[in-house]
């Protein structure tokens, strides 16, 4: 006969933690083996022993102090962290990598956006005018699919370098 | 006639308000578990202040930790984590260049009065103190890490599971650590004369 002494399912028994087939058994057992039953009752006297002991004690200090202890180390000048603003930042980003599109379309009205300015910019400087073009637009890499644009204002120092990937990284 | 009876909020409730910034329903998560942070925490740094500091400690850290809590584990449980983790800090830098008295010598354990009862009999308050010192020395014999399942279990009442959640192992790890962990105990206590 084996021993449940010598194996770790005395434990588990005497714990609780044995279900269905392996519960059964071990009952069974425990119901013919003597050294089994007395093995499991010093495990129940040695485990009184420690619980009986030491489940008593308490921390120094009142609950009070231990409290204020803890309430001094929470900084109450920082807000409760509801998200951390790394995780707001991604959200925002996350939206922009899964649609390239959406990407692009932000891309042109930004370049729109510069062209007003350069609009703006050139016609209070003063000098040529060239209403046809007042923002210059130059493929660095060439090809209608460039992914690299240059946008410059004529008689301006104003330059905007944009690169965008048109397959969504 | 009777009151309403008032109903003790339970962990997840608390959890639930002191995410939404509630720092009162957090207090009293703190008052329910304070204990059973500090014996945890005692079992593993042997010393009744440093337990208490690694206690506070923890209890900030879960804290600031609590919006990204999910609670797939019980606070409890996922408390002790914490605890456990720091203690296991707190001893390895102990270990760094203090003394190490080692476990054969008998614990001093400085007795707390609030622990006795006012009407308590002093020699049976000596006798129990010299019980409890035993015992704190045949634990301080073992291993951290069979120390760490037997409090889990024997003071605090986890299942295996949420022992093998607290300390991050298998729960055949759990098992074999209480099954070692008690034959080494019951041997240390004999040793000992308890």
């Amino acid at each position: 006969m084996r021993h449940l002494a010598n194996r770790k399912r005395l434990d588990a028994y005497a714990d609780g933690e044995l279900r269905g087939w392996r519960l059964r058994r071990a009952e069974r057992h425990l119901g013919a083996c003597p050294i089994c039953r007395a093995a499991l009752d010093r495990l129940h006297a040695s485990r009184a022993v420690i619980a009986g002991v030491l489940a008593s004690e308490r921390p120094p200090g009142s609950a009070d102090a231990f409290w204020a202890a803890v309430r001094r180390g929470i900084a109450p000048e920082q807000p409760f962290p509801r998200q951390a603003p790394a995780d707001v930042i991604r959200a925002w980003l996350v939206p922009l990598k899964l649609h390239p599109r959406l990407s692009l379309g932000s891309a042109v009205v930004a370049a729109s956006l510069l062209a007003g300015i350069g609009v703006w910019h050139y016609g209070n400087v003063g000098g040529p005018r060239d209403p046809d073009l007042p923002v210059r637009v130059e493929s660095l890499e060439g090809g209608p699919r460039s992914t690299v644009m240059l946008f410059s204002a004529p008689h301006s120092n104003l330059q905007v370098i944009w690169v965008f990937d048109h397959e969504g990284s | 006639m009777g009151e309403e009876p008032t109903e003790t909020p339970a962990d997840g409730d608390l959890v639930a308000r002191a995410k939404g910034g509630d720092l009162e329903a957090f207090e009293a998560l703190v008052r329910r578990h304070r204990d059973g942070a500090w014996r945890v925490a005692r079992q593993i740094v042997r010393n009744r202040d440093d337990a208490l500091d690694v206690a506070q400690e923890a209890f900030i850290r879960a804290y600031r930790a609590l919006p990204g809590f999910k609670e797939r584990a019980s606070f409890r449980t996922w408390l002790y984590r914490i605890v456990v983790n720091l203690s296991l800090d707190h001893l390895g830098r102990q270990r760094g260049g203090e003394i190490d008295l080692g476990p054969e010598r008998l614990e001093r354990v400085s007795v707390d009065r609030a622990d006795r009862e006012p009407s308590e009999d002093p020699s049976r308050a000596m006798e129990r103190d010299e019980a409890r010192a035993r015992v704190h020395a045949a634990l301080a014999r073992l291993p951290e890490h069979h120390r760490t399942v037997l409090v889990l279990r024997e003071l605090e009442g986890l299942s295996y599971e949420e022992i093998a959640r607290t300390v991050g192992c298998s729960l055949g790890t759990v098992m074999s650590r209480l099954h070692y962990g008690r034959r080494s105990l019951r041997a240390a206590l004999e040793d000992l004369g308890a």
